[in-house]
């Protein structure tokens, strides 16, 4: 029986199982178990624990077929299913459906932008003044760095 | 364990994901015993671990065209094992808090705790029958890492990221485990 004393070395004796230990960490092992029965007994019931874990579970020789069969009955996933689909048809499907999305998202900036503005408070105007300013100037400087050009600005100061 | 990449695995796993039923077939071959061991020595009830590893390989080839190649193929195998295992236990959980709502029910008949019916008519070898008895006394969490340190080898890196548990956990509980394994099959172990 496997006394339940307690060492302090019992957790690197279960390291050691695992070749987890460093070189130092082996040789203090090493000269500990020489004189300390509780490790020297985990010591040998671990290995043994881990030399009878080791097997072979028999697997039916059935079971790859009836995988198989399983597999066959199964829906493919979505996306699959979708691939059925001519490639032009799904593309041509998103693409509408991302007009839709900015449609929607427009109509609803129009919507709302009356509303706001029905009664706007002195405050409000100077902030979208600075505002339409700020826009213009990194618009600008945006443009500036784009196209790296002074002549279009000069032309088209207010295309933006 | 060795971590570089097995390159007629990761051909026969491209293939697979061509959906080559050959190399499916290949496939399912090589890690069916490993699956069933895996699930036997968790469940302890060889009935549930044809079913289990059944469903363990229909999850894999239904998303093997997600598998990138980064890490270990049969990690990822176990990984999933471990997956339904656990999602077995809640199953079970459920079961024993509603089967007294449902006194006619099947499950209230059974005990369907799977760490409670082992059933070993496979086992021949008398040490590994013991061990797998002893692996379902203990906690579910001691008998996972034991089970895939020992009986599956797989290294401490693999085995955290599988149970999502840090290095820390992993080597406390592994010598836990043993620790109580050890306890429990002193005579066993002696004779060996
Ligand atoms: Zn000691």
């Amino acid at each position: 029986m496997i006394a339940p004393k307690k060492c302090n070395y019992l957790k690197m004796v279960s390291r050691y199982m695992d070749n987890d230990l460093n070189e130092g960490e082996k040789k203090a092992l090493q000269t500990h178990l020489i004189h300390c029965y509780t490790c020297q007994k985990h010591f040998k019931a671990f290995l043994h624990l881990k030399q009878a874990s080791r097997f072979n579970y028999p697997v039916s020789p059935y079971f790859a077929p009836r995988v198989f069969s399983a597999l066959k009955q199964t829906t493919p996933p979505f996306w699959k299913q979708m691939a059925i689909l001519p490639e032009f048809l799904v593309k041509s499907g998103l693409v509408i459906a991302t007009l839709i999305l900015i449609f929607i998202a427009t109509a609803d900036i129009f919507n709302n932008s009356p509303s706001e503005m029905t009664e706007p408070s002195e405050n409000l105007i100077l902030i979208d003044e600075l505002d339409r300013q700020t826009t213009l100037v990194s618009n600008d400087q945006a443009l500036r760095f784009a196209l790296n050009s002074n002549d279009i600005i000069k032309d088209n100061p207010n295309e933006f | 364990m060795n971590l570089s990449r097995d390159v007629e695995t990761d051909k026969l796993i491209r293939e697979g994901q061509s959906g080559n039923s050959e190399a499916i077939d290949k496939l399912i071959r090589k890690y069916a015993a490993d699956v069933h061991r895996l699930i036997y020595s968790i469940m302890g009830n060889s009935d549930k671990v044809p079913d289990l590893a059944q469903e363990t390989f229909l999850r894999i080839f239904s998303r093997l065209d997600q598998y990138r190649f980064q890490s270990s193929f049969r990690a990822w195998i176990i990984q999933i094992a471990v997956n339904l295992c656990r999602d077995e236990f809640r199953k079970a959980r459920v079961r024993k808090i509603i089967s007294p709502l449902f006194p006619d029910s099947e499950d209230s008949i059974h005990s369907d705790d799977p760490g409670t019916r082992p059933d070993f008519k496979l086992e021949r070898n008398e040490t590994r029958q013991q061990i797998i008895i002893a692996l379902q006394k203990l906690d579910k969490s001691l008998r996972m890492v034991f089970t895939l340190r020992e009986i599956e080898g797989l290294p401490y890196e693999e085995i955290a990221r599988i149970l999502n548990w840090r290095l820390g956990t992993v080597k406390s509980r592994l010598f836990r485990a043993r620790k109580e394994l050890a306890g429990m099959l002193s005579h066993q172990l002696e004779d060996l």
